[in-house]
Formats: structure tokens, C-alpha cells, sequence
């Protein structure tokens, strides 16, 4: 809020402006505006399309996939224009002069505020967490659908290419609509409480970013809808198969940019409120690992996701402009790729486990009322994993064809990042050891997090040694494994996060018995769904497979009903939510006792966090010293000097 | 939620680094752009070493005099984005006003001249890897001048209106930020592209 | 064995911090404020870098192995398209054949391409895969040790029939390997209706046709015992259709299949072979009804 604005003077005054009334009310940003918003944008993105192609003389003029295609650009932006994302910066960019903030679109006062654009990180925050919750059940609706089919071999429910579409949407729609933006989520929400700042560094940049993602998601489910179905090449989309797929194929590279651009932005947004806005004594060695965690990730976001855009670009280019970037008989190179599409989703993989990583930090350290063990290895840790992921996306391709040269030193640096995570994983335990454990909700899910992320660690030190790998990949243990890192490690951390935020969000608390009854059906579930996966593996059931062969026949009856279960689990945790939400008792500021400046506050927060702007004078984590405080609020400035004298001494 | 009502506005957020936050904030975004350029790049190199396309194939030829005549025009520009910056830095607002104007034009009849050599180049995107490569590399340089125009084109209407001053200059920063790195990118496409 | 020794040491300490350290529920005091032992953090980052940089070397060392084909092997050419495989054999006269048979014992050199998209070989009992790349061709050196029928799969995800593209790989004594050798090369040039199935089943027509006649039962592409009855709705003379859908399978799409599907390579088989091929498709759907 303060940075970001040059040309106009802060007030004070802020009430909110008259709502609008009469057609007056069709102009507001808003959802009235959206409709004929869209229409306008839809007519300006069909009418360039005509225009070029009747310019050039390339018949049909009116062609529908390239339409659709076009559409999938303007029609968000029509929409993002009628909800009023671009309402400050057209106002801006006209030279007209712009509104000194008032602070309107700032903070919920009821729960219309949650749809419309609003610039406060808190409820932006939420928004971001009640989206992604939507698009997880349906992403997990669809592998209910996806496990149906595989209950018995041969085809039950659907045909091949409906099937390829029920798991590639699932998973596009779990990693690029929930697992990155509700880690996203959860860090709008939290980051900026927890390094003292009044709101994140550019708020109407947070705030498109956010309506960014529910464009995407729409895109990837609306990709059922159209002729030749959903998008059915997996969420790895490989070119040439991807080139010559029907119309649905498009809806995955859109809404890839969709989400890529949201996740840049908010990782840009991020890093710059971490690097100058953190309050007067929070060092870099002071931070959070929450923050630690968040910084790391938004740099591989901002470096490597570019790549992910690029090679969606390519993949459309050769669709709707015939062009050659992947087609051998024309110059192309088929390889390529697989290689611009690894160098970003590597770095992916750490994009999904490293705010994980800070989120089990923050909770075992609390819980277990123990110093977070050995800090600083943690947040290196963080920054070896974060230049190793790098430098390991050819894993992915052991098997491709590509340079046989590369395989070794990939494999060691592959092998390599098994050092700083195991790292965390054993601070984490020395962090437990002990401790005065309170096995709550969230704890429950940071251990059961440590235990299932082993687990996939250790299954991908199998993967990420190349004889092993070329037996096993594309099979079902690649499938276990990827769900053991991404379900037991991604998923679990944001089960703990949002049990152990959900007082501070809400200002109540849910309820424990049903929290750990979550817990345990979800871990039990999620056992007996993904181990036997690395058995059938081994022994040779192929993965993104409608039908197999009968001798996997019972392992897979046995998985799909595991999985029924554990899908059923998800009830327990939307019902625990959405009740303790109205009628859950009052939490209170710091019901876990914890240190860190979030918790230092109301629950919910105030509307501008603090009053005051804290003075931090130590650690976040010293549980059991004696006296010891991470930060002072209003300003008793004669305590911070003798605080800081303690600290030296 | 609870319903809040605040009696007053935000705490002024701590100043924890001396680099402004939106300068860092454009310098980051750069170096995701450089990113998305380092990923066409990337196509550039497999098909042009990795399948060893023949650079240009024939019977096409690249307009490298034309085109480098558009690059003298793309640096001058620079030169004059800076010397607006400079004005405003002295509160001359004929120097920036003059200076935005030149820039926005230089880059317009870039812009322009390249959609011209589009036109005469005599192949399509469709003829070949080389041509794909071609016309994806330039497109993708000629959309980040299309923005930087859309910047400078906001940041010249705001000029003319008088908004900036010595002190408050961001505006014209940021987009002259921006249009240095669109210049430098072209410097890079041009010389592997065309000359390389 | 390290792995599951590994996971062993974090599963009992969990269990143990479970167990041990658990806080009654009114507790509220805090543990000692450990801030970490230098000595420990040494340990726990030496320990895992020494045990995978041994498990590199050794991965590297087999990896080497594995790659090396020997002074003599078989050359098997293998060839990959939507949604079948064919095997030739460079030293036998170029035959061909839709299943991959293997002299026992003999270290056999895959050549391996692609006619449309990515795919990738694997033969689970073979433990060796490797994608077929268009455009590009790659190798795989396997020595099958064991007589017996494996499945060969395709790993790839390679569009609407990548589940059913599969065939077998056979492994058979050296000499009944040399009988099927001899007696493919006689097949081909049979009678039509013989050349004709071989062509079928060689090129994989059956992993996504239904014909009786053949024994084909996949579901991908339109059933070819109502070949008259399409021949009709596209209204032309059956063996004309027929030609014309092998070599140019877009100019008419079966009601209720997707166009682009049905590779266009098989334009490119030898005129005896096609012209076989035809002949026996009209043949057994005539007689099919």
C-alpha cells in the first residue's frame, strides 16, 4: 500500500464511496459489469481474428478452433476488466488523475467482499484457499472417476480418450489449482502478518493475480465441454502427441498461462515484500522458515515458470499457426520439448514441497514447544534445494532418447538434493526430541507429513538412479511416487497449514475431534491407495492405462476401494471446516502459544494487521529460553532497548 | 468474519531495503521475462544445433541491412528514454515531454517496420523450423514493444498532463526500465538471428 | 536395503517422540530450548552424501553395462505408430512381424523409431525401456535369458489407444527361433488370403480393428466385418473403400470415430503387400456377415 503509489499523498480518510445506483450500477466494477464485459471482449477477439484472416485470404474466415483459441485470451481479460482488476491502472494509464487510495477495496465487512476485488492480502488469502478448496474437490472427483475405471480391467464407465481426459484434468488441475496457489494462499494470508508488514508490497497486483486463477481452473473443467472432450495427453501435455489432439488440448495450454501468470505475479509480489517491507529488526536470519521457505520458492517461480509458458506457446503455435517446432520432417526437434517443459516443472516439484517444508517447520517447532534445530542449516537447506532443482530437469528423461551423456551427471545432482532434504527431515525430528508434543490436528498432519515424505524421498532415490529409473518409469510406481511427495508431502502441509491458520482466519476454532478423525481416515486411506501402487509397478502395470492386464486385476480392485475411502475422508474435513467456521467457540489471539507475529494480533487480524509497525528483537522460535521475545508491539521502545541489550549479552 | 471498523489508516510499512519496491519489482519481472526469452532460445538451439536446421534454409534470406537499420533506430530510442528521465530528474518537463514523444515514435516506426519486413520476407511461419523459429523469436520480441509502448504511451499522456516532477518520477522509471531491456533483447535476437 | 533401514531410523524416532514426548493435555511448559549440536547437523549431512554418491557410482557403473550390445547381436528393427509396434529383422531379409520373437541366449541391438508420436518400448520382464522419438532413433541392448511370452507395452502416453497397444514378446529356443524364420518368409509369399492375414497381423491392424476373421477383437477403430455396410454410407465399391481407407484413411471417417486417428503411414507398404491386404479384408468381411 505505501510503496507502491508515487503521485498521491496518503490520507486518512477513507470512507467508502457512495455505492453506485441505477445504470450507473452496470459501469461499477463489479458483477453486473462482467457480463457485457465478456461479450465486448469476446466480439473484439472474434472481430481480430475475422479481420486477419480475411485480410490474408485464408478460408474459412470464420473458423471455429481458431476462434476458440483467440477467445481463450480476451475472454478472461473481459472478464478480469468487468470485475474491475484493470479499473485503477486504465484510470492511470489515461492520465486521468487516479483516486487517492481510499482504502474501499481494502478488508472484508461482510462476506460479499469475498467476491469482489479487494486489495487486503487477508482476504485475498482467503479467496485464494476457498478456490482451490473448490478445485481440489473437483480434481478428486475426478480421480474417484479415474479409480472407478481401474477397478476391474478392461472398459467399465468410459471411453479411452474420456479416461485420458479424466487424468490429465485431474492432475492439471491439482497441481497448477491447488497444490501451487493454496500454498500461494496460505502465504498471502500469513507472510505478511509474519514479517510486520501493513499488506503485501503491490496489492492490486495481488489481487489480479488471484482473480487469474479461477480463469484457469474454469478453462481446464470447461475442456469437457467442448468437441473431442477434455484435454487427454496428461498434465505433461508432450509434444508431437499434443500438436494433433482435438480442440480440448488448447484449454490446458491457456490455462496454463493463466495459472503460470498468476503464480509469477504473486512470486514477484512476494519477494518484494519479503526483501522491503520486513519490519525494523526482522534480519533475513529472523525470518520465519515460513517466510525462508516462501522466499526461496517465489524465486524458482519467477525464474523457471517462464519456461512452462514457453513451451505451451510452442505446442499452440504448432496447432493453430503450423508452425515446426516439433516435427522432424520439417526441422523440428521432438526433444525439445520435453526439456523446456522439465526445466520448469522440475523446479515445480520444489515449488510444491518448499512452503510444505516451512509449513511443518513453523508447526512442529510450536507444537512441540522446542527452538526450531539448527535454524540456519534449515534455510540453507532451503537455498541448496533451490540451485540443485536446477540442475536436475533430465531425470525426467532417462528413458527419452535424449544425449546419453547427460544422463550420469543428472542422476548425480538428482541424488544430491537427497542431502538437503534429509537435512530437514532430521532437524525436524531433532526439533520433536524432547519436546513437550501436542499432538493437534495440525501436528498430527507436519508428522504424518515427515513420515509419508520419506517415503517418496526415498522411492525417488530409486527413480533418480538410472537402471531403476528405466524399469520403472511411466509406471504405476511413478504414480505412487509422485502421490507419496505431492499427497503425503504437498497435501499433508496444507491440511497442517490450514488447520493450524484456521483460528487466526476465522477467529475460531475448529473442532480437534473431527480434525484428527480427518487425519486418520486420510492417512489410512492414502496408505492403503498409493503403497501397493509400487508393487504393481515393479511389476509391470503401466501408468495413464484405462485397461491392463488381468493379473493387476485384484491389487487394483483393492486400490479403488481404498481410495473411495479416502476420498470420503475429504467430508469429515469440509464439514469440520464450513461448521466451525459459523459456530466453532471464539480462538482467541494465540490459542498455540506461539511466537511469531501473526499470532501476536486479533483473531481475525486487524483490517492494517498493527496498529503500529512491531519492533522484532529475536528469533521466532525461542520456545523454553527464558524471557526471550520475538518482537515488541506498540512501541514500548525502552523494553526493545533492553531486549536487544539481553540478547547481546 | 468479524466486522471491523478501523479508525484509521494503515501503519507506514518499514522501509527495509534501500532498493524501491517497485524498481525491484520491474527488475524481477525482467528476469522473468528473460526467462520466457531463455525458453524460446532454448527452441532456437535445439533446432538449430540439436537437428541442425541450415540457418537460413534456402532459398529464404534475412533483410540483415534493413533489419539493422531498425536496431539503430531501437538504440537511438534509448538514448532518448534516458535523456527524459534525465529532464524530469531537473524538472524540465519540455525535455521529458520531447523525449517520451521521440521514443514512443522511434519504437512506433520500429514496430512498424517490422510488420512491413513481415510482409515482404517472402515465407510464412509454416515453411520450415528456420522460419518458425524466425517468425517466433521476432513476434515474441515484437510483443514486449508492443507493451513497452503501451508503458511509454501512459507514461506520455501523464507527461503532457503534467504529473511528474523531480521527486515523483516513477512513471517515467519504470516504462524507461522496461524499454532498455526491450532494446538489449532485440541487440541479442538481432545478432543470433540475423547476423550469427 | 539403505532405504528401508532408513526410513526404519525416522519411523522409530516418530514413533518414539510419539510415545515419549507426548505433553498431557494441561501442560504448558516448554522443552529445553535446543538450538542445535554442530557435531549432529556434520553427521546427518555426511552420512547421506557419501551413501549416494556410492549409489551414483554404482548406478553408473551397471548403467554402462547394460548399454554394452556385444560383438554379435540380433538387429531388431522396431517400428512405433498409433497404436502398434512391427518388428523387422535387418538380417533376415527384412521380415516382418507384429510380436517380437527372440532367440534365446543371444544379445539382442533394438533399433527403435517412431512413425507419428513419442511411445516407448518396455518389456516388464526385460527390465529395459526406452521412448521411440520421431524423427530420432534410439537403441536398446536387452538379453532375454529366459524362454517364455511377456507382454511388450507401450509406456508412452501416445493418445486415445495407448492402453491397448501392446503385443508380446516371445522368447523361443534358437532353433525353433530359426523354423518361425523360415516358415514367416514362406507365409509372405502364399496364397493371397495367407499373405494377406500376415500383413494384418504384422502391421498391427488387429491391436485396433475387430475382424473375425483374424481372430481381432480391439474396439479403437470400426469394426472391419461391417466393411459392405461402411463401403454403403461412404458410397463407394468395397474394394475401392477399403484401398482408399488404408491409404488415405481421412477421405472417409466411420460414423463415431475421430478423425486423424488411423495413421496414414500404411500408404507406404509395398504394392504385393497392400494389394494382398485389400484383397483379404474384402474377402473375410464379405464372408464374416
Amino acid at each position: 500500500m505505501t510503496t507502491v503509489t508515487h503521485e498521491h499523498e496518503h490520507v486518512d480518510e477513507h470512507a467508502a464511496p457512495p455505492a453506485p445506483t441505477g445504470w450507473r450500477r452496470l459501469t461499477a466494477p463489479g458483477w453486473l459489469r462482467v457480463p457485457w464485459m465478456i461479450v465486448v471482449f469476446f466480439g473484439i477477439g472474434a472481430g481480430i481474428t475475422v479481420l486477419v484472416r480475411w485480410l490474408e485470404g485464408w478460408h474459412p474466415i470464420w473458423k471455429g478452433s481458431i476462434i476458440t483459441t483467440v477467445e481463450l485470451t480476451t475472454v478472461p481479460l473481459g472478464f478480469l476488466a468487468g470485475i474491475g482488476t484493470f479499473d485503477y491502472w486504465v484510470r492511470y494509464a489515461t492520465g486521468a488523475p487516479t483516486a487517492p487510495e481510499d482504502h474501499s477495496g481494502h478488508g472484508a465487512r461482510s462476506w460479499r467482499d469475498y467476491f469482489r476485488v479487494n486489495t487486503d492480502h487477508k482476504v485475498i488469502g482467503v479467496q485464494y484457499l476457498v478456490t482451490t478448496i473448490f478445485f481440489f474437490l473437483a480434481a478428486g472427483m475426478l480421480a474417484m472417476f479415474v479409480r472407478a475405471e481401474l477397478a476391474k480391467p478392461g472398459m467399465q464407465f468410459f471411453d479411452n480418450q474420456t479416461y485420458n481426459g479424466l487424468f490429465s484434468v485431474h492432475a492439471s488441475l491439482m497441481i497448477f489449482l491447488f497444490v501451487i496457489p493454496a500454498f500461494a494462499g496460505l502465504a498471502n494470508f500469513v507472510v505478511p502478518l509474519m514479517l510486520g508488514a501493513p499488506d503485501m508490497a503491490f496489492p492490486r497486483l495481488n489481487a489480479l493475480s488471484y482473480w487469474l486463477l479461477p480463469m484457469a481452473g474454469f478453462m481446464m473443467l470447461g475442456s469437457f465441454l467442448v468437441p473431442g472432450g477434455a484435454f487427454a495427453t496428461g498434465w505433461t501435455s508432450y509434444a508431437p502427441l499434443a500438436v494433433h489432439q482435438p480442440l480440448g488440448q488448447v484449454f490446458f495450454n491457456m490455462g496454463v498461462q493463466w495459472a503460470g501468470a498468476s503464480s509469477i505475479m504473486t512470486a514477484l509480489n512476494f519477494l518484494v515484500t519479503i526483501i522491503t517491507m520486513r519490519a525494523p529488526g526482522m534480519t533475513f536470519w529472523r525470518m520465519p522458515l515460513l517466510v525462508w521457505a516462501n522466499f526461496t520458492t517465489s524465486l524458482l517461480v519467477v525464474i523457471a515458470t517462464p519456461f512452462i509458458a514457453g513451451s505451451q506457446f510452442f505446442v499452440m503455435f504448432d496447432r493453430v499457426m503450423h508452425t515446426h517446432f516439433f516435427d522432424p520432417g520439417h526441422g523440428g526437434y521432438p526433444l525439445a520439448y520435453q526439456h523446456i517443459f522439465w526445466f520448469y516443472s522440475h523446479p515445480a516439484v520444489y515449488i510444491m514441497m518448499l512452503p510444505g517444508f516451512g509449513i511443518a517447520s513453523e508447526v512442529i517447532s510450536v507444537m512441540s514447544r522446542k527452538p526450531i534445530f539448527g535454524y540456519r542449516l534449515m534455510a540453507l537447506s532451503l537455498l541448496a534445494i533451490l540451485v540443485l532443482g536446477f540442475s536436475v530437469w533430465a531425470h525426467h528423461m532417462f528413458v527419452s532418447g535424449m544425449a546419453p551423456w547427460l544422463r550420469v551427471p543428472m542422476m548425480a545432482t538428482t541424488l544430491l538434493i537427497a542431502v538437503p532434504t534429509g537435512i530437514k527431515v532430521f532437524s525436524w525430528l531433532a526439533t520433536m526430541w524432547e519436546g513437550r508434543i501436542n499432538f493437534s490436528t495440525p501436528m498430527l498432519f507436519a508428522v504424518g507429513f515427515v513420515s509419508m515424505f520419506v517415503i517418496g524421498g526415498l522411492s525417488g532415490i530409486y527413480l533418480g538412479a538410472v537402471p531403476i529409473d528405466i524399469h520403472v518409469s511411466d509406471t504405476a510406481f511413478v504414480v505412487a511416487h509422485i502421490h507419496y511427495v505431492l499427497f503425503g508431502g504437498s497435501l499433508f502441509t496444507i491440511f497442517a497449514g490450514i488447520y493450524y491458520w484456521f483460528p487466526k482466519m476465522t477467529g475460531r476454532m475448529y473442532n480437534e475431534r473431527l480434525g484428527k478423525l480427518h487425519f486418520w481416515l486420510t492417512f489410512v486411506g492414502f496408505n492403503l491407495t498409493f503403497f501397493p501402487m509400487h508393487l504393481i509397478g515393479v511389476q509391470g502395470m503401466p501408468r495413464r492405462v484405462a485397461d491392463y492386464a488381468p493379473r493387476f486385476a485384484d491389487w487394483n480392485l483393492f486400490i479403488s476401494i481404498a481410495s473411495f475411502g479416502l476420498g470420503a475422508s475429504t467430508v469429515v474435513f469440509l464439514y469440520n471446516m464450513i461448521w466451525s467456521w459459523r459456530f466453532g467457540p471464539p480462538a482467541g489471539g494465540n490459542p498455540w502459544r506461539a511466537l511469531t507475529l501473526e499470532w501476536q494480533v486479533t483473531s481475525p487480524p486487524p483490517i492494517f494487521n498493527f496498529d503500529e509497525i512491531p519492533q522484532v528483537v529475536g528469533s521466532p522460535y525461542e520456545y523454553g529460553v527464558p524471557g526471550a521475545r520475538h518482537a515488541v508491539l506498540n512501541g514500548d521502545r525502552a523494553e526493545v532497548g533492553e531486549l536487544e541489550e539481553v540478547r547481546r549479552t | 468474519m468479524a466486522v471491523h471498523v478501523e479508525a484509521h489508516g494503515p501503519p507506514l510499512a518499514h522501509r527495509s531495503s534501500r532498493v524501491d519496491a517497485s524498481i525491484l519489482g520491474i527488475f524481477l519481472f525482467i528476469a522473468s521475462e528473460v526467462m520466457l526469452f531463455g525458453a524460446f532460445f532454448t527452441a532456437y538451439f535445439f533446432v538449430r544445433v540439436a537437428a541442425g536446421t541450415p540457418w537460413p534454409t534456402p532459398p529464404f534470406h534475412l533483410p540483415v541491412f534493413v533489419a539493422g537499420v531498425n536496431t539503430m533506430i531501437l538504440v537511438t530510442s534509448s538514448f532518448t528514454m534516458h535523456w527524459a528521465l534525465q529532464s524530469i530528474k531537473r524538472d524540465n518537463h519540455a525535455g521529458l515531454q520531447a523525449g517520451l514523444l521521440l521514443t514512443f515514435l522511434m519504437g512506433l516506426t520500429f514496430l512498424l517496420t517490422q510488420i512491413l519486413e513481415y510482409s515482404r520476407i517472402g515465407f510464412a511461419p509454416k515453411d520450415g523450423a528456420f522460419a518458425t523459429v524466425f517468425y517466433c523469436l521476432t513476434g515474441l520480441h515484437g510483443a514486449h514493444v508492443a507493451v513497452g509502448l503501451m508503458l511509454l504511451g501512459a507514461a506520455t499522456i501523464r507527461a503532457f498532463r503534467g504529473h511528474y516532477s523531480s521527486e515523483a518520477h516513477h512513471g517515467v522509471e519504470i516504462p524507461g526500465i522496461y524499454w532498455h531491456f526491450v532494446d538489449v533483447m532485440w541487440i541479442v535476437v538481432y545478432s543470433t538471428v540475423y547476423i550469427l | 536395503m539403505i532405504c528401508v533401514a532408513i526410513f526404519a531410523v525416522v519411523a522409530a524416532v516418530i514413533a518414539y517422540s510419539i510415545w515419549k514426548f507426548r505433553a498431557p493435555p494441561d501442560d504448558e511448559s516448554d522443552g529445553p530450548p535446543i538450538h542445535g549440536h554442530t557435531g549432529l547437523e556434520i553427521t546427518w549431512t555426511a552420512i547421506p552424501t557419501a551413501l549416494v554418491v556410492a549409489i551414483a557410482i554404482v548406478s553408473a557403473i551397471v548403467l554402462a553395462k547394460n548399454g554394452d550390445a556385444g560383438s554379435n547381436p540380433l538387429h531388431v528393427d522396431v517400428t512405433a505408430q498409433q497404436f502398434a509396434w512391427s518388428f523387422s529383422y535387418p538380417g533376415h531379409a527384412n521380415l516382418t512381424s507384429g510380436d517380437l520373437r527372440l532367440p534365446l541366449g543371444r544379445k539382442v541391438e533394438l533399433k527403435l523409431r517412431s512413425l507419428d508420436v513419442i511411445h516407448s518400448f518396455w518389456v516388464p520382464e526385460f527390465g529395459q525401456k526406452q521412448d521411440t522419438v520421431p524423427g530420432l532413433t534410439t537403441k536398446l541392448v536387452i538379453t532375454p535369458d529366459r524362454v517364455g511370452t511377456y507382454p511388450v507395452i507401450c509406456t508412452e502416453l501416445c493418445g486415445l489407444g495407448h492402453a491397448v497397444m501392446r503385443t508380446s514378446a516371445i522368447v523361443m529356443p534358437a532353433a525353433a527361433f530359426e523354423a518361425w524364420v523360415n516358415k514367416q518368409g514362406k507365409a509372405l509369399a502364399g496364397p493371397a488370403g495367407q499373405a494377406g492375414k500376415t500383413v494384418f497381423v504384422n502391421n498391427g491392424c488387429n491391436s485396433c480393428h475387430t475382424l473375425k476373421a483374424a481372430g481381432a477383437t480391439a474396439k479403437i477403430g470400426p469394426d472391419l466385418d461391417k466393411l459392405p455396410a461402411e463401403a454403403k454410407g461412404a458410397g463407394k465399391p468395397l474394394d475401392a473403400f477399403v484401398h482408399e481407407s488404408i491409404v488415405n484413411p481421412n477421405a472417409y471417417v466411420a460414423p463415431g470415430f475421430p478423425k486423424n486417428v488411423m495413421p496414414q503411414t500404411f500408404s507406404q507398404l509395398p504394392k504385393s503387400q497392400l494389394d494382398a491386404l485389400v484383397r483379404y479384408l474384402v474377402s473375410s468381411s464379405r464372408s464374416g456377415r
